[in-house]
């Protein structure tokens, strides 16, 4: 599992760039995954790269020089993906639902509902 | 007063109603949920009779056997495994509620249990343990799954609603797009969206009705949702403002994206309602 995880961590670095930012959190919950769980996370990053994911501008105006990705991994996990428009991708949290939530709220969004929201 | 009971009097009025209710009290019930103003003769009319009567009306029909008040069109054979879950814990307040009731197919077992700070939740194989406060349980999102529900005591709050700011309101919208287009299996934002334009119209609905709804939605009917929630809660105003400044927004960013349907599609929907007299 630790092998899969190092070398698809590796291809995101590559696929984005150094710039880009994991939380601090993000092996934690990376490590959580299967291993096709992985695979479909690592899918959606390329779609997200090559434009074809479906993405969103925030609609706090503090905000709208970003482009947001959101993605549910199963019950538990949730990933969002920050770029700036006409830029490159500056930021990947994978988490559970409060800092999840806490991040969209941030970004001027609907929290999930998610019960405890 | 059960507002919910008080509603089916009157979308039963037709058929067994009238031989409990007089007309007049009919239009006093009217009155009340219309949040209209009623004169003392009119209060004092709901608050003994017409009170007296609808609690009349809950004890027979809710409270079944063995003390279990059950609400809803749910499956017979699960109503009882229900009511066995919730006797493996005595001296709770305690309901089941959730697809479990009322579809064939489930996902888990949603079990609720009242306590008096806090909130916490549970798996245990496929049951999943919420434990929260009666505060909480005013929440619109609870007081809807309660509308199908087994319990061991009377559940019904009067619920609690807040509106959604226009940013959150404009991402639920987004994201319901997003899913519908994507085909999502789970459409939370489409089911939040709907719920919150029911709620905008005073009406609360349930699991099965939103379930109904999110099956039946197309692009149309989601760009209705929204539309209609927004002119409900904000004024024309600023929401001209709002939308004017995120069109422009998305116009810049449609130049960067290789898949663009849906910023085009939330473009349309804005310029429609700037535009609009």
């Amino acid at each position: 599992m630790r092998e899969s995880y190092t070398k698809i961590k590796q291809s995101i670095i590559l696929l984005f760039g150094e710039q880009l930012i994991f939380n601090k959190e993000f092996d934690k919950y990376f490590l959580k995954l299967k291993e096709n769980m992985m695979n479909d996370f690592y899918d959606w990053l390329v779609k997200c790269e090559e434009g074809e994911a479906l993405g969103s501008v925030p609609p706090r105006k503090q905000h709208k020089d970003l482009f947001v990705f959101f993605r549910k991994i199963g019950n538990s996990t949730r990933a969002i993906l920050i770029k700036e428009q006409n830029s490159s991708f500056i930021q990947l949290i994978l988490t559970n639902h409060n800092s999840y939530d806490d991040k969209r709220k941030e970004l001027g969004y609907k929290k999930s509902s998610y019960y405890k929201s | 007063m059960d507002k919910y009971l008080l509603k089916t009097v009157l979308e039963r009025k037709e058929d067994v109603v009238h031989l409990l209710f007089t007309s007049n009290q009919l239009s006093i019930i009217q009155k009340y949920l219309d949040k209209q103003e009623l004169t003392n003769s009119e209060k004092k009319s709901l608050y003994t009779s017409i009170k007296k009567k609808t609690e009349a009306i809950k004890k027979l029909s809710l409270k079944k056997n063995n003390d279990f008040f059950i609400r809803g069109n749910l499956i017979p054979e699960r109503v009882e495994q229900a009511k066995n879950i919730i006797k493996q814990f005595p001296g709770e307040k305690v309901f089941l509620a959730g697809s479990f009731l009322f579809s064939k197919n489930y996902d888990d077992i949603d079990i609720y249990i009242l306590k008096e700070r806090g909130y916490k939740e549970l798996h245990k194989g496929n049951k999943h343990i919420i434990y929260l406060t009666k505060k909480r349980l005013k929440q619109a999102i609870f007081q809807s799954t309660i509308l199908n529900s087994v319990s061991n005591y009377d559940n019904y709050l009067e619920y609690n609603f807040k509106k959604l700011l226009l940013n959150e309101l404009m991402s639920l919208y987004h994201e319901a797009i997003i899913e519908f287009l994507e085909k999502q299996s789970k459409k939370e934002s489409l089911r939040n969206l709907i719920f919150n334009y029911y709620l905008s119209k005073n009406k609360l609905i349930d699991a099965i009705k939103l379930k109904q709804l999110i099956k039946n939605s197309s692009l149309e009917k989601i760009d209705f949702y929204f539309s209609e929630t927004c002119k409900k809660f904000y004024s024309k105003k600023y929401l001209y403002v709002r939308f004017l400044e995120y069109a422009n927004t998305l116009r810049k960013t449609l130049k960067n994206l290789n898949n663009k349907v849906h910023i085009q599609h939330y473009l349309k929907l804005y310029e429609r309602i700037i535009h609009e007299d």
